[in-house]
């Protein structure tokens, strides 16, 4: 028990130092490449009377 | 704007926001195929949730629950003299959890992303860096029909001097103002440690002795707006009327709603008395306020037409709310506001 709980934190530690677990996702995959960004984009409707006058 | 999207690569690398991948803020299913797969689940606004920084900043959350950029409780308290006591039930249920909690600020509008006003966002501040502060992206979006403008000069007046001397919005408002101090305030007037002029421009220590003078006499009777607010700065004239917003310049000089007794500059508020019909509110207590309020005008000068001559206010009476010159139809609690200044005896 104890074992496996050092080889938990043993991991989860090593995730963390080397940020793992961010730059091997398909979030950074497309969120990285401005041109999938660009082609992807839809602008926003902008509808009238809301405009900011805080 | 697409660029608003684009997170920067070497930032993944060395932040450790990023360690624990991008699930543990935004959810979402990275193994998804696509947009919409990738997309299942999203949280857009993680900080939405105090929770999500509490994970590591737990005393700034907390604080941050009470502060008034998140309760927005300022905007509650400000109108509900107005209401009975049925219609403030209404008016919590309908309007302002609805309405005005809705423009609260999260962590991730200040440090993050810029805040979406009317739905428009310039998207994340510096693609996904975790900001200290950037002014210009942040508080001048939500600040942005008012204050930011007048300050720049973008409305068109004289940029105010302390933005001319490089100094931007924190420089005066400190960072416990955003965050809190772990009280629950009910407005932003009970707020300790608030910016004062006097926090820098200390009294006798003027290096004219007319200023010295002129601030000796007015002491107390005026603030010091009233004197060193450069122009017309922006009232909501016809705001919230159903149509839209519509600003108009003015310079409206008169006495503090909140002390009565200390001349100063007042901005007309959003509030009429059809704001809250739709949402059947009639107010019955609408009187119980005026429709000016004091305000701390972000367009100062060292000259201004009324530290050049005495004759503007004394005389001319410039910009000073008399009956003509107030909003129709408004509250009767405008009319105590008025002040007629005293002719000098030369």
């Amino acid at each position: 028990m104890n074992i496996l709980a050092v080889l938990s934190s043993f991991i989860f530690f090593f995730l963390i130092s080397t940020n793992v677990l961010a730059s091997g996702s398909s979030c950074v995959q497309c969120h990285t490449n401005e041109a999938l960004m660009k082609s992807l984009h839809k602008p926003p409707v902008i509808t009238a009377g809301e405009e900011g006058e805080g | 704007m697409y660029k608003g999207y684009v997170v920067d690569t070497a930032l993944i690398a060395k932040d450790p926001h990023f360690r624990m991948g991008c699930r543990l803020c935004h959810k979402g299913d990275e193994k998804g195929q696509g947009k919409e797969g990738a997309h299942k689940g999203l949280v857009k606004r993680p900080s939405d949730s105090l929770k999500t920084c509490g994970m590591c900043h737990k005393k700034i959350a907390d604080n941050y629950s009470k502060s008034l950029h998140y309760t927005t409780a300022g905007q509650r308290n400000g109108v509900m003299p107005r209401f009975s006591k049925e219609e403030l039930k209404t008016f919590d249920a309908k309007v302002f959890e609805q309405s005005c909690r809705s423009c609260h600020a999260s962590c991730g509008d200040c440090h993050v992303k810029a805040p979406a006003v009317g739905g428009i966002s310039i998207g994340l501040i510096q693609k996904h860096k975790f900001v200290k502060k950037d002014e210009g992206k942040t508080c001048a979006f939500c600040h942005g029909g008012r204050v930011y403008p007048e300050y720049t000069g973008e409305y068109g007046g004289s940029p105010d001097v302390h933005y001319q001397k490089g100094m931007t919005c924190m420089e005066c408002h400190k960072k416990a103002e955003f965050h809190g101090d772990g009280t629950a305030y009910a407005t932003k007037q009970d707020v300790k440690d608030r910016p004062s002029c006097r926090n820098c421009h200390k009294l006798g220590q003027e290096a004219k002795l007319t200023a010295k003078i002129s601030h000796q006499r007015h002491q107390g009777k005026v603030s010091c707006y009233g004197c060193h607010t450069a122009t017309a700065y922006r009232q909501c004239q016809d705001c919230h009327l159903g149509k839209g917003a519509a600003a108009k310049p003015a310079l409206v000089l008169g006495l503090n709603p909140r002390d009565k007794k200390t001349l100063t500059t007042l901005r007309l508020i959003p509030t009429v008395r059809e704001t809250f019909v739709k949402d059947g509110i009639k107010m019955e207590n609408f009187d119980a306020l005026p429709n000016y309020w004091d305000s701390p005008v972000h367009n100062i000068r060292k000259r201004t037409d009324r530290t050049r001559s005495c004759d503007s206010c004394h005389v001319e009476k410039a910009g000073f709310l008399d009956v003509d010159t107030m909003i129709k139809g408004g509250s009767k609690a405008n009319q105590g506001l008025i002040v007629n200044p005293k002719p000098i005896h030369r």
